[in-house]
């Protein structure tokens, strides 16, 4: 319970106490007084209207959706908000969880995590990067960042920097072992930075909600060029066959040849609402999930439209489909999961009812979809059978 | 090829998603200071209702005129129908309608009930909540360049509660003040009465509650209408000869329905005529 719901509940036992107690006492202290019958009903009915009204008006508190990623037989997920731990998927032991400490607070957690060999780095809604220890999950470093971590993190490995984009607009690279800021770095946006950044070569690529897609040098943090969409830029980016593929809240997909630092197209048409998913490219089809419920396949060259697979009661779809074992998996917010052909979208198998609401982003493994729900449960799908089991945690 | 949004419910296509854009558009229109947007879209929407906030008022004042002429009705004819054909008769001679002042009020309500929902989904500025907004955004590309929305103003974080208790405050006092100038001041019973003076104090204390657990952006909304509502209030009342020490001390309670008739006639005059 936050400090406010604490206050306003001492608030409301405080309006009880001052105006409810003095008129229903009313009578005693003067028995020739007629009480009014309507009063004490009315005052009642006003509390609850405003208790209620309370309710409805408060706006939801982040959750988080943070990406499970997995290293040998473990799973780094967030199942509980503001907490992340590690289990072994193996026999669903908890090994440790973070943070553990009362005074560190993260709030939620979305941005996909980093791991290396010795460490895994979760970025949290607090505005702060943490360091863990991927043996025990002891704090390493902390990076305040000053503003939300909501786009993912991600490695450069050229000078081993983590790339952190933040809900102010900056990009930094941090040396991974101190956490401090590479010299030249952050890079500064106009708005926030919501998408992952990709790091290829020594090219940082990122795309911004002030509406342009960014290449940054990754040496020194300055900018080469930049492609303004005149839009919000909102997925995780991919780079696939010299293009960067990226989604917009213009509700369209654009591509960019990274090569000239051109537009090298946009689809013509939009769709029902924002390609918030990271696109998925295999061979020469780019899948596209949409907020609005569908899932668009368009031709990699041009981004001609081959196929569109709408899902049941136009649930939004926010996490990215995969291909594997020859079916393109694709979960939609409602938990139901359809299991389709890459190559016309017709449905293989489906819909797989997890019963709980999805918006991270999936992981595979071993053949197997990972799937965590916003409830804190973690679901396997196997592609090839069509079916799912739930991972039990100890 | 423009896929159409399917699966929305009519409340929300009709009432909420074009308050939500209108507040989108203001958004960009001052530079992105998503409280100004609030505060314009506040006046703006008063002055959309005006007139039935005016009938409202006229309706209110009117009626709080033949309050004595009632409470006489009421003394004066024990049987139930005769004091209620009675009733109707003064209602008809003074050209009153009794729903007058509820009618407005009910055509309001949608109007309201919508733009809080508007704002609830607005001002939360989570990636859930924008989840749920992108859906409602007109295809328009000048209303995408508004989200996310700026959630910072003055000393307020518009998608959560004001931690400095200013903002509540001011919601509380700006709520007493609008309770005071509008409620009629003479009441047909004791009862009435004590009804009053109960919601002049349990009404701010109220919304002061609220407001501690809602987006502060919900809080700015309130205290800029309850600002419109005494203005307009004096407009329509005038100041009915409430000073700050009226406004701010508790009245006392009249006594008409325990003394005396000459006397009650007395109080109830000058009550009237404090009114005009």
């Amino acid at each position: 319970m936050d400090w406010y719901e604490v206050a306003s509940l001492l608030f409301g036992a405080f309006c009880v106490a001052i105006l409810g107690i003095p008129v229903a006492t009313t009578r005693y202290r003067n028995p020739r007084m007629r009480r009014p019958t309507f009063l004490v009903p009315g005052l009642g009915a006003l509390l609850l209207g405003a208790l209620t009204f309370a309710g409805c008006a408060k706006v939801a508190s982040p959750r988080g959706w943070m990406p499970p990623i997995a290293w040998d037989s473990f799973l780094l997920v967030s199942r509980k908000t503001g907490e992340v731990s590690l289990i072994n998927i193996e026999d669903g032991t908890p090994v440790w969880r973070f943070p553990t400490d009362n005074d560190v607070r993260p709030i939620a957690f979305y941005a996909r995590p980093v791991a290396t060999q010795d460490r895994v780095y979760v970025g949290g809604y607090d505005g702060n990067v943490y360091a863990l220890d991927k043996r025990d999950g002891r704090l390493a470093w902390t990076f305040k960042a000053g503003s939300s971590v909501i786009g993912g993190l991600a490695l450069e490995e050229v000078t081993q920097s983590l790339l952190v984009p933040t809900d102010d607009g900056r990009l930094y690279a941090l040396d991974l072992a101190s956490g401090e800021v590479r010299p030249g770095w952050p890079f500064r946006s106009e708005k926030g930075i919501w998408g992952a950044p990709l790091a290829q070569g020594n090219t940082v690529y990122v795309g911004s909600l002030d509406g342009k897609v960014y290449a940054i040098d990754a040496a020194s943090g300055a900018e080469r060029w930049h492609v303004d969409l005149g839009t919000g830029v909102i997925s995780d980016p991919v780079l696939a066959g010299g293009l960067l593929l990226l989604g917009a809240t213009d509700r369209r997909l654009h591509a960019i040849d990274v090569a000239s630092g051109r537009l090298a197209w946009s689809t013509s048409w939009r769709a029902g609402n924002w390609f918030w998913a990271k696109p998925f490219v295999q061979g020469e089809t780019v899948y596209a999930a949409n907020l609005d419920g569908r899932l668009y396949a368009l031709g990699l060259a041009d981004g001609a439209l081959k196929w569109i697979f709408e899902g049941e009661d136009a649930q939004p779809v926010r996490s990215h489909p995969v291909v594997v074992e020859g079916v393109l998996v694709v979960v939609a917010r409602d938990g139901k999961v359809y299991g389709l052909e890459p190559e016309t979208g017709q449905k293989r198998w489906g819909p797989l009812a997890l019963d709980e609401e999805v918006l991270a982003d999936p992981l595979v493994k071993g053949g197997h979809v990972i799937l965590v729900t916003r409830q804190g449960q973690i679901f396997r799908v196997d592609p090839g059978k069509g079916q799912v089991e739930a991972i039990a945690v100890r | 090829m423009l896929v159409a949004s399917s699966g929305r419910n009519p409340w929300d296509v009709l009432f909420i998603d074009p308050m939500i854009n209108i507040l989108l558009l203001l958004n960009n229109v001052f530079l992105g200071y998503f409280g100004v947007a609030i505060i314009v879209f506040t006046v703006l929407m008063r002055v959309v209702t005006l007139p039935l906030t005016l009938r409202q008022y006229q309706s209110t004042r009117a009626l709080s005129a033949i309050q004595p002429r009632l409470q006489e009705i009421q003394k004066k004819y024990k049987d139930p129908r005769r004091r209620q054909e009675e009733t109707l008769k003064l209602y008809r001679e003074a050209g009153v309608n009794p729903l007058g002042c509820l009618l407005p009020m009910l055509i309001q309500f949608p109007v309201w009930i919508a733009l809080y929902r508007a704002l609830v989904v607005m001002v939360g500025g989570t990636p859930e909540g924008m989840v749920s907004l992108a859906g409602r955004i007109y295809p328009w590309a000048y209303l995408y360049e508004a989200v996310p929305l700026r959630q910072r103003f003055l000393w307020l974080h518009l998608g959560r509660p004001d931690v400095t208790f200013i903002l509540p405050i001011l919601v509380g006092i700006t709520t007493w003040i609008q309770q005071k100038v509008s409620t009629p001041s003479s009441a047909a019973t004791r009862e009435q009465q004590q009804m009053n003076q109960m919601l002049n104090w349990m009404m701010p204390l109220m919304f002061v509650w609220i407001t501690l657990a809602v987006p502060s952006g919900l809080g700015l909304y309130w205290v800029v209408s309850n600002i419109i509502g005494v203005v307009t209030s004096y407009f329509v009342y005038g100041s009915r000869g409430l000073g700050w020490r009226q406004l701010l001390l508790p009245q006392p309670t009249a006594r008409t329905v325990s003394q005396p008739k000459g006397k009650r006639e007395g109080h109830v005059k000058g009550r009237s005529r404090s009114n005009r």
